[in-house]
């Protein structure tokens, strides 16, 4: 009973911290938290426009059944396995080229990269489509001019995942860029010192100091690009609309499709859950790959 | 000793001759775009195509103004979005970033953490529920409806938490002394104090408002009501205006209107956006 008492004296006396933190939890419960709660509650049930009964897992059964749902699932995997090491490595890559550069330079390439993240996926794959017509676009004539054949960058099913990976890459890697230069720029120039008098080779000095020093935000890039490559679907659905056959059709593709264009919410949620399963399990393991492991000599 | 010296620069030069190279590939698309927009349709479709547009028109910007789409109301309509979005985001993360900074309290931790995980969960899975909760309160096709469920940005009460976090609580603590209320605490020391975390989240934020696509296409409609992004994705992927192909100029001219405000705000606030970029993520 004390217990409760004190429980209830502390709420009162702190009743401020609340009045800052409820208007905006309320908000966050109602437009986050509980829609995603309610996702999985509506996946057990068969929700038409007209009509919503209980099926249980049914959806499920029925979602693994459909070949669609499953080229969607594959090719979204094929998304992460390729986007997110490449993403990564490369923007790792640039980040630590520009770096030792001069501040102007710095910023101005840095700027560069950023841009297409700031134009935004729209304008960036309205532009990729034109770039990839097969007959007019500019990729093609540039490539005629090296003797390459011309390629249907979007409609044949071997090119169009890395084509749209591509347009990916440059929308997102801006982003990275940054972040790793920040990073590299709080790692203390006492270090490089120490170790060139150690007499450490640059290559040396990057891989067994620089790096691991790099460990908590490569951790927070890596988890955050796995995140964001689950959910690729602004440039399936501006550039190919899933096609062709499928086989660029993303987890959350289908799952917009069948929700707003086909109107089977019920199985739509099911798809979500799914998809908040893998983004979970994912998430976790990715933290914990790169937790950190506190030696202390 | 020369010998591993120059290899050294060797390498160095190549990475950036690399880099220049994967700029070149990140920018020219914009530089695509911009001489694109001033093409005629016959000349989007030239084969070579130009490098520099030779025939030059103002046709495809006349086009986009002349009243056959309502680009301004779209224009205007990405940065009510984006601008309303914004002030209630930089409201709402900045006093729950005050509170779970600066004040202790039961279930404290618990909050935060609901908070943390739905940092990690997707929006896109709970477009379902969070279209039915939209309808219900009437805010379908509505502004409102692509704002409000933006607002409560777990990364910008994370940030906003970090920054707050580093106010000397001692200015509080005095304050607090003096008599001030506790929203007289929060506007005259917390508020302005926290201005450049404010400034940065702001800038980030608003981009990402601007950007939201799915949701925007979602809630919003009517023609009169689409942002800017859903008018360019309707353009660029659809003969317009009896045209029997894809006008891509047409879709350019639309892109580079589009694109314009927020390069400029980019240029202009690149060191706002840096720090709301790294400040999550990276620890000083």
């Amino acid at each position: 009973m004390a217990l409760i008492m004190n429980a209830f004296k502390s709420v009162v006396r702190q009743r401020w911290a609340y009045y800052f933190i409820l208007p905006g939890y309320a908000i966050f419960l109602i437009f986050n938290f509980i829609p995603i709660i309610r996702t999985v509650h509506l996946s057990l049930f068969d929700f038409q426009l007209t009509s919503k009964t209980f099926i249980g897992l049914q959806n499920y059964a029925d979602l693994f059944g459909d070949r669609i749902f499953v080229a969607s699932l594959q090719n979204t995997l094929k998304y992460v396995a390729l986007v997110t090491p490449v993403s990564v490595v490369l923007s790792l890559f640039i980040a630590a080229t520009l770096f030792p550069l001069g501040k102007r330079w710095q910023s101005f390439l840095r700027g560069a990269f950023f841009i297409p993240n700031v134009v935004g996926g729209v304008i960036i794959s309205a532009i990729w489509l034109w770039i990839y017509h097969p007959v007019h676009g500019f990729l093609n004539y540039m490539l005629s001019g090296l003797g390459v054949e011309s390629v249907s960058w979007l409609a044949d099913t071997a090119t169009v995942i890395p084509a749209t990976s591509l347009v990916v890459l440059t929308w997102t890697i801006g982003n990275m860029v940054i972040i790793y230069m920040a990073g590299l720029g709080s790692i203390p120039s006492v270090v490089y010192e120490a170790a060139k008098i150690d007499g450490a080779s640059p290559f040396r000095t990057f891989w067994q100091i620089t790096l691991p020093l790099l460990k908590p935000i490569t951790s927070f890039i890596v988890t955050t690009q796995l995140i964001f490559c689950f959910q690729i679907w602004e440039v399936v659905y501006l550039l190919t609309s899933g096609g062709p056959l499928n086989k660029s059709s993303t987890l959350v593709f289908d799952i917009y499709k069948r929700a707003f264009v086909k109107g089977e919410y019920g199985a739509a949620s099911a798809e979500g859950t799914v998809l908040i399963g893998i983004i979970t399990v994912v998430t976790l393991l990715s933290l914990y790959l790169f937790r950190e492991n506190r030696r202390f000599s | 000793m020369t010998i591993r010296f120059d290899r050294q620069r060797l390498t160095r030069a190549f990475m950036l001759l690399l880099v220049l190279v994967l700029a070149g590939v990140f920018v020219a698309p914009l530089y695509w775009m911009l001489t694109g927009s001033f093409k005629k349709m016959a000349s989007t479709m030239k084969v070579p195509p130009d490098l520099i547009p030779l025939q030059p028109t103002l046709g495809n910007y006349a086009f986009l103004f002349n009243g056959t789409f309502p680009v301004l109301k779209w224009l205007l309509n990405s940065f009510a979005v984006s601008a309303l979005s914004t002030l209630f985001c930089i409201l709402v993360c900045t006093m729950m970033g005050y509170a779970f900074a600066k004040k202790d309290f039961p279930l404290k931790n618990t909050l935060f953490f609901t908070i943390l995980i739905s940092m990690m969960l997707p929006k896109q899975a709970s477009l379902i529920p969070l279209f039915m909760t939209v309808k219900s309160m009437g805010m379908m096709n509505h502004l409102m409806g692509a704002v409000v469920p933006l607002i409560v940005w777990p990364y910008g009460i994370f940030m906003m938490r970090q920054f707050i976090g580093t106010i000397p609580g001692d200015l509080l603590e005095s304050a607090r002394i003096d008599g001030a209320s506790e929203i007289a605490i929060f506007r005259k020391v917390v508020l302005p104090l926290a201005k450049p975390a404010v400034a940065a989240l702001g800038v980030i934020f608003f981009l990402t408002a601007w950007n939201d696509f799915m949701w925007q296409l979602i809630v919003l409609k009517d023609v009169g009501k689409w942002t800017f992004n859903i008018g360019i994705s309707v353009i660029s992927r659809n003969p317009v205006a009896n045209s029997p192909v894809i006008n891509y100029g047409l879709a350019m001219a639309g892109g580079t209107l589009g694109a314009l405000p927020v390069v400029a705000l980019f240029i202009f606030l690149q060191k706002y956006f840096v720090t709301g970029l790294t400040m999550g993520a990276v620890k000083e």
